[in-house]
Formats: structure tokens, sequence, C-alpha cells
């Protein structure tokens, strides 16, 4: 260890005497509004749904909550409905968040070229990450009608048929998903461009004078230097890409017959249509356990903790 | 008056990074605290800043106990390795800054600050905002900004290691000449024995959190105490032969001709540096060894390796049995593979301690 | 000769990108283009098919929000709930972040795993807990529930993203100006803070627009008197014959105020969105 990191280290002053005692619980002071609104606001309730999971709280039914144990977990297990949730969704994150990644991989590609105009073009695109997740669903909705919708005379235009989209079951779940890309490519779009801009020149150059073509380059020296920040993008939007709520219920509310009912929907339904409270929060930590253990495994595979240690050290 | 450390410890969690430093700096002394990156120097001078506190012992300052006191309270001023300039001020309002917080009067402040961006040479760059300086330029400001208000103590963190060598060595003798004018107190940590040896008054050499010598330039340099400190100082360094006593209470080493050779009051000393095992060390300053004729009385046979001409002296770099030696010459003739007979005039030979 | 053909080769390789980024361009802002103009359209031409292209454009559709839909209470309830959220955010995760960062605190890497994982943490399942214990303390439908809950859900954020900025302060910055005779508030306020305000700014941006559009807690939390814009949008909706038009009005009236926000500010926001991942 190196003392000339000690003498910039992370302490101001580790206060060891009473004479400047306030100093030493500063640190602790600081930190106590964060803490107490996680624990107050974020702990407390979570601790109390655990609870709740185990019993059969229904306030429709007169709001007494027996203690059922695990009974509500070993019945999610049995819940065809909630697995099919669970599966649709697997598909939801996997081809959204996939494609976002290629297409805004691409997009940065592209838009490093940096001719004329393109800054202008490159703020457009970001603009739908920024709208309102209600306003999307809501606009999607109107260009997605089958007979009326622009998004039909767009394709007759060009000699296409046109589609069902959310009507159909077997069209619903690609809308949603293709919605989804086009709300978020932006933000995958934002931070691979970002780290693109931020790579070294030196490597390019001598890739160069080692005469690489530039597919060979972009897949020896691009990808490779740019593997943290697609890493810890990926991460961001497979963790949102989980909880999309907003413009699936706008759009189909599930359906058609279940087609796009994704776990957020049908845990909303079980909570507050059916009110079964008690159910539906065994199933959402059921859910947040997959949740949890797919992230795992992604972190895992893409050595994202090592990267966020090297930068932790840099 | 001036500072003193008493018996100062700093503890990180279960690493020690300073273990009991005791000194006492003069008023208007400029001392300087040396070592390697680690030998616990900066951690030193952060606690008299106030920066750290000591884990234990106490801190002196102009007569005031402010082992404890926060830093605006201790009268002192300090220059940072990275300038510690604020990036979003112009030069002006850096160096008025410590004014502005002391709450000196417009005019006071537009005075001083004029007047001591004068004396650093940097009055045209008042308007300027530090990215817009250069590296030397910074250095100048942070000083300025430093001695504005006349600060009665002055500490410097390796101030001039992030500047080129060439300024470094215009920056040295400004600095000197400043503060000692100004007659200011002054701590400077530097791992750079070059600049502890043209700017202190007294060295204090430090390692693994201890000071191991603490002395004017020369004495260390002359007269190191430790192995440590003779191979640190000096460059090339200094000549080291391991060296023991033995049972019949005479010393032998590696060059018999260097060991016989040690005068009566450097062999008075080695009682006092002989470590656990009975071993020490004898030394000699590259420049004090003598190229003679091979067996040339008192002398040592050993082979030419290598010649470096700098122009005014000569590096010469020979091996005598099995030890390899720098000797530090006038132009000579010598070649390589040249035998010749090295000599170690005996007042020049010291004994130190492993 | 060559050096013709190498102009040529220029030439339409710039001809491509350019079609190809237009392309893309058209495809990212075409639903905005007509989240717009279907919020000028008046009833008859909204579901006109083929859609009309040019036509007169009214204000009617937000005529009627304000009048019949009431939408300026919803604008002043969003105000103040995410306003205030977005504060309390702001202000206890900076202090947070700065402790992180500049002090030595015990089990650091355990603050910082519990505040990752309540970035991790999704609304569905805190929405159950927090429904039932709003209705038991008397807080259901007021702002201070919603406001509360937004504060947690952009604290994570200010903290991992303030700590990146804060670290990258040179710690001697602040060592100056305690040596220059600062307290160490004195210090924070005069020299840290002004150095901090554009990464505060981005962060506050990216915290308000996640409250600001945010929906699911808000229509579960609320009923009537602290409903926010998202919920009143969503609910032009449930109408019998559906207000397209309405709906599209209201889109424009929930997105613009981000939109503009985000747009003044570009230039501090992909290191805020980020989150440190991408230097510089």
């Amino acid at each position: 260890m190196s003392m000339t990191s000690i003498s910039t280290p992370q302490v101001v002053a580790g206060a060891d005497k009473a004479q400047r005692a306030g100093e030493r619980h500063t640190g602790w002071l600081l930190l106590t509004p964060a803490f107490v609104l996680m624990n107050a606001v974020g702990f407390f309730p979570m601790v109390y749904s655990l609870y709740i999971s185990l019993t059969n709280y229904n306030p429709t039914h007169g709001g007494n909550a027996r203690f059922v144990w695990l009974d509500n977990y070993a019945s999610a297990l049995l819940d065809i409905q909630f697995w099919h949730a669970i599966g649709l969704t697997f598909v939801f994150v996997t081809l959204s968040v996939g494609t976002s990644l290629v297409l805004a991989v691409l997009l940065s590609l592209l838009f490093n070229l940096r001719y004329p105009g393109f800054f202008l073009l490159r703020t457009i695109i970001l603009i739908p990450m920024l709208i309102t997740p209600i306003a999307v669903g809501i606009v999607w909705r109107i260009m997605m009608m089958p007979d009326l919708g622009v998004l039909n005379y767009l394709l007759t235009l060009v000699g296409l048929q046109p589609l069902l989209w959310t009507s159909s079951s077997s069209t619903a779940l690609l809308s949603i998903i293709l919605v989804d890309i086009w709300q978020w490519t932006p933000f995958m779009f934002l931070i691979v461009f970002a780290g693109i801009s931020a790579l070294p020149k030196s490597p390019f150059e001598a890739a160069a004078i080692d005469g690489a073509g530039p597919i060979r380059v972009f897949f020896s020296i691009t990808l490779p230097l740019l593997k943290p920040v697609i890493v810890i993008a990926t991460l961001l939007r497979i963790v949102d890409a989980f909880r999309t709520y907003d413009t699936t219920f706008i759009m189909t509310r599930g359906g058609p017959d279940f087609a796009t009912d994704l776990v957020s929907v049908y845990l909303q339904r079980i909570n507050f249509r059916f009110f079964d409270l008690g159910y539906g929060a065994a199933l959402s930590w059921i859910t947040l356990l997959i949740v949890t253990i797919i992230i795992l495994i992604f972190t895992k595979l893409s050595g994202f903790t090592r990267i966020i240690s090297e930068k932790e050290n840099r | 008056m001036g500072i003193q450390i008493k018996d100062v410890r700093k503890r990180f969690g279960a690493l020690t990074v300073v273990n009991g430093v005791s000194v006492d700096i003069a008023e208007g002394e400029f001392f300087v605290l040396l070592g390697e990156s680690g030998c616990g120097k900066t951690t030193t001078l952060r606690m008299v800043a106030g920066l750290e506190l000591p884990t234990s012992g106490s801190i002196h300052i102009n007569g005031k106990d402010v082992t404890y006191a926060e830093p605006r309270h201790r009268d002192i001023a300090m220059a940072f390795q990275d300038y510690g300039l604020y990036p979003n001020m112009t030069v002006y309002e850096n160096i008025a800054f410590p004014l502005k917080i002391r709450k000196v009067s417009k005019a006071d402040q537009r005075r001083k600050v004029e007047e001591t961006a004068g004396k650093l040479g940097i009055f045209n760059y008042l308007g300027r905002k530090p990215f817009q300086l250069s590296g030397g330029q910074r250095q100048r400001v942070s000083l300025a900004r430093a001695l504005v208000r006349n600060p009665k103590v002055f500490l410097m963190d390796e101030p001039l290691s992030n500047l080129d060598a060439k300024l470094r060595a215009v920056m040295r003798t400004e600095i000197k000449k400043l503060v000692s004018e100004l007659g200011i107190t002054t701590i400077y940590v530097t791992h750079d024995q070059i600049e502890a040896m043209s700017m202190a008054d007294r060295i204090a050499v430090m390692r693994h959190g201890d000071m191991v010598q603490v002395g004017s330039p020369l004495e260390i340099y002359d007269r190191p105490l430790t192995h440590f400190v003779a191979d640190f100082m000096g460059s090339p360094p200094m000549n080291l032969f391991p060296a023991s006593m033995t049972t019949a209470g005479r010393p032998t080493g590696e060059v018999r001709e260097f060991v016989d050779a040690i005068p009566d009051h450097e062999r008075d000393l080695i009682s006092s540096r002989l470590d656990a095992s009975g071993q020490f060390t004898l030394g000699i300053r590259p420049e004090h060894l003598k190229l003679v004729q091979l067996g040339s009385p008192g002398s040592a046979r050993a082979v030419v390796d290598f010649v470096e001409p700098l122009g005014q002296t000569t590096n010469v770099y020979l091996t005598a049995g099995e030890k390899r030696l720098i000797a530090v010459t006038d132009r000579c003739v010598s070649h390589v593979g040249d035998v010749v007979g090295v000599y170690a005039p005996p007042e020049f030979l010291r004994v130190v301690a492993n | 000769m060559s050096m013709q053909h190498d102009a040529i080769r220029r030439g339409s390789k710039a001809a491509l990108a350019y079609a190809l980024a237009l392309l893309a361009t058209a495809f990212f802002a075409f639903p905005i283009f007509w989240m717009f103009t279907s919020s000028l359209k008046g009833d008859e031409i909204i579901t006109a098919y083929p859609p009309v292209w040019i036509f007169a454009p009214s204000l009617q559709n937000y005529v009627k929000l304000v009048e019949d839909l009431g939408i300026m209470t919803m604008f002043i309830n969003s105000s103040i709930i995410v306003g205030l959220s977005t504060c309390l955010a702001m202000i206890s995760g900076t202090l947070a972040a700065y402790a992180l960062a500049r002090f030595d605190i015990k089990n650091k890497q355990m603050i910082a795993f519990e505040v990752l994982s309540i970035r991790m943490l999704p609304p569905i399942v805190s929405v159950v807990p927090m429904f039932i214990l709003a209705r038991w303390l008397g807080v259901f439908d007021t702002y201070w529930l919603l406001i509360a809950a937004y504060a947690l859900a952009g604290l994570p954020f200010v903290v991992w993203v303030m700590r990146v900025f804060i670290q990258d302060i040179p710690q001697s910055i602040e060592e100056a100006a305690l040596i220059d005779g600062c307290s160490r508030v004195e210090a924070f306020w005069r020299v840290t803070l002004p150095l901090l305000m554009p990464g505060l700014a981005a962060t506050m941006v990216i915290v308000f627009m996640f409250a600001w559009n945010e929906f699911l807690l808000a229509s579960m939390l609320t009923s009537k008197a602290a409903k926010t814009l998202p919920v009143i949008a969503a609910n032009t909706l449930n109408a019998k014959s559906i207000a397209w038009g309405m709906a599209s009005a209201a889109g424009v009236v929930m997105s613009l105020p981000v939109v503009v926000l985000v747009l003044l500010m570009q230039r501090y926001l992909v290191r805020g969105l980020t989150l440190g991942a991408v230097k510089g």
C-alpha cells in the first residue's frame, strides 16, 4: 500500500479525538436523512409485505387476515397464469433489450461519423425516452388502430398487408415489444454513443496502420473496448424492462386473450381487481426472486462486478 | 516558537503510518521531510495542517497546542502537489479567497493580491482561470494564495513534483528565496533528495513512519546514520559494504583493505551501530574513492566494468573481489577491462547501521 | 483517376449515412409528430382514413382538458408532488453521497449495496404494502404519500450519480479551502457546491423526469385529491367513447415540460444518465 495514496485518502479527517467530537459522526449524520427515507419508506413496507404474503389478507373479505404460512407460495407454484406471465415477460425483456442494444450500437457507429447536421438528428432521436410512458401508450394505440390507424395506412402505401397489431393475440406481444424498443433504444443509444465518444484514439490508429478493415476493427477493438459501457447499459435496461407496466396497461391491459399479460400487469390484476393482497404479495416476492436470479446470472456472465471494481480503482 | 511535534503517531485501522515522531522546528526554519512514497512524510505534514488528526501525541504551533484544532485556526498556509486551485474562480479570486474569508476590506484585498501576484510574476494572469495556465503558473498562483495573508507557517506537499525538470530547478531557488526573505517557518515534503539538499536548513529522513535521521543537509550527506539514509542520499549513491565484528572484537568485511583502514574515531562508533546479529555497514562516497596504480599501499584490486563520461566528472564502475563499486573521478583515462587499484582515504570511511 | 474514384466513394458513403440517419430519425420522431398533430385535430378528422395530413389546427382538445377534466388541478398536483419529492431526494441523496465519497465510514460497501438494492426494487412489490399502510396511517390519496414514495425512488440514483460527481472534484480543493480559513460547512458551501452545480442540475432533471412520468404508484395510491397527470391521462381512455384528441393533448401536456427541460440541459445529461458508466 503506497502512502502517497494515504496522502489523499477517503478521509478528510478521520477524527480520533473528542476535541473534534462532531467530526467523527459527521459522516453518519450526513447519511441519516437517506437512511430514514430508505428504512421508513423502503424497508419497512418490504418487511410488512413479507408478512402479508404469509396471510390471506383481502380487504373485500372484511379485512380479517388469517395466517396461512406458505400457502400463498404453494398456490403460486401451481398458478399456470402466473408462470405464463413470467414466461411472456422473459420473452418481452429478451427481445426488447436485445434489439435495443443492437440498434443502439448500430446507431452509435452511424452517428459517430459526425457529419454536419448529425447533432440535431441525434437530439431528436433522444426524445422518445423523455415522453411519459402513458402518452407513449396513447399515441401508439392511436397509430396501431387496425382499421383507421396510420401505421396500416403506411403499410398499404408501400404495398404491404395491413396488420392487426394489438388486436390479434399473434401480433400483440410483438407490438408492445416494438413500442418498448421505440421508447428505450434512445436511452441505450445515449449511453453507447457516449462510450464510443470516450474511446481512446490510439488503438484505432494502430489498427489502421496494421491494415485492419472496418469490420475487423469493430469486432476486435470497438466492441471489446465498449464492453463495460454496454454491460452497464444492458443491466439498467433489464432491471427496468422487467417492471414495464404503463404502456402495456394503456395499450392492451394484458389482452387479447392474455397475449401480453406481463407479470406486472398480472400482479396488478390480482392486487387491485381481486384485492387478493396476500397472494399478490407472495407473487411479487417470487417475481423479485426470479428477477434477482436473472440479474445475478447476467452480472456473473458479463463480468459486471469486475467492471465496477475496476472503475472504483481507476 | 516554531513548530513542536511530540511523539505523534497515526494509525489507519491496523496500519501504522506515523510511528512516534518528535521534532522541534525553529521559527523561520526551512524544514524538509524526505522519504520514499509511503514513509509517512505526507501524513505527518497533514497532521500539522490539521487535515488528519494524530492517533496520539501532540503538535504545537507558535506555542499553542493545535493537535486537534481545525485547520483554519492554525494560521498556516499550504501548497498542494496538484495545486488545489479553485477551478471556477479566476486567479485573482483564488488569491483573494483567504482574505475574503477573513473579511479583509475590498481595497486591502486588491492591494495585497496585486502585491503578491507581482512578487510571483503572475500579475498579468489575474483575470484568467486556472485551466488557462501552465503548470508552473498554477503553482505560482497556489504559492501566491498561500503567501497573501502572511502566514506564520507554510506547509508544502511535493509542490514541484508535477513540473518538468528545468522548471523545478527554477522554482526551487525561487521558493527558497521567497520564504527565507519573509522568514516563514516552512515544512516541505519531498521524495527528491536534490530538492531537500538544495532547499533545507534541516532535513528529516523518514522511513516506515519513523524519522531515521534529522540534521542539516551536509550532516546527513556526510554522516548518514543508517544504510537506508546513506543509500537514499546522493547520486550515484554511497558505496556500501556489509561488515561485522569478529568475536575477537575486530571488524571484518568484504573489502579487506577498506575495513582495515577504518580510523579510530569511526571504529568507536561500531559498537553503537551494530545490529542484533553483529553486522554493520561500511560506506564511502563515490567521489572520495581514488583510482591508483595497482598495488599501491592500502588499495584494493579492482577491474573497470564500465565508464560513463559526464563531461565535468566521470563515473567509473568497478568490481573489487565480489563487490561492485562506483567511483566519481575527474576526467580520466580508464578503459573497460583495466585492472586498477582503488583507495579509500580513511577520513572518508563511514560506519553506518544496517 | 483513382482520386476521382475515391471522391465518388466518399460521396456515396456520406449519402448512405445521411439516408440511414434520416430513416432512423423518422422512425423515432414520427410517433411524436403524430401525437402532436393529433392533439390539434378535431374529433372528426382524428380517426379519418386515409389519415389527414393537412388541416386547420384547433386548440379545442386543450380547452376541453382544462374545462371538462380540470387538468390544471392535476398539473398543480404533479408539480407540487414531483417538485418536493425531487428536492427531498436531491438533498438527502447528495448528503449521503458526500458522506460516502469523502468520509471514512465503516461498512461503506454495505451501505452502497443497500442503496443499490432500493434501486432494484420494483414498484410492483412495494405498491401493496404502501397501499395498506397508507390507508392505515390515513395518508392515502395525499401529497405526502407520493412525495415520500417518489423521493425514495429517486434516492438511489442521486446517491450513485452524485458520488461519482463528488469524487471527480479533487480532494485538495476542499482542503485548500479548509486551510484558507473555511469551516467544513463553508468549504462545502463556497467551494464544492459551485463545482457540483452542473452535476446537481443534471441529476435533478432525471429524478424529476422519472417522478413526473410515474404512473403505477400514482394510480394505486391516489383516488381523487392527489391525482397526477399520468393518471388523468390514462383516465381519458376509460370513458365509453375514447377521446383520442384529448388523450393526445394530455400526452403533449405531460411530456412537454420534461422534453424542454432535458433538451436545455442536454450537455450535462449524459454523465448523469450513464451513472458514471462513461468517463467524460
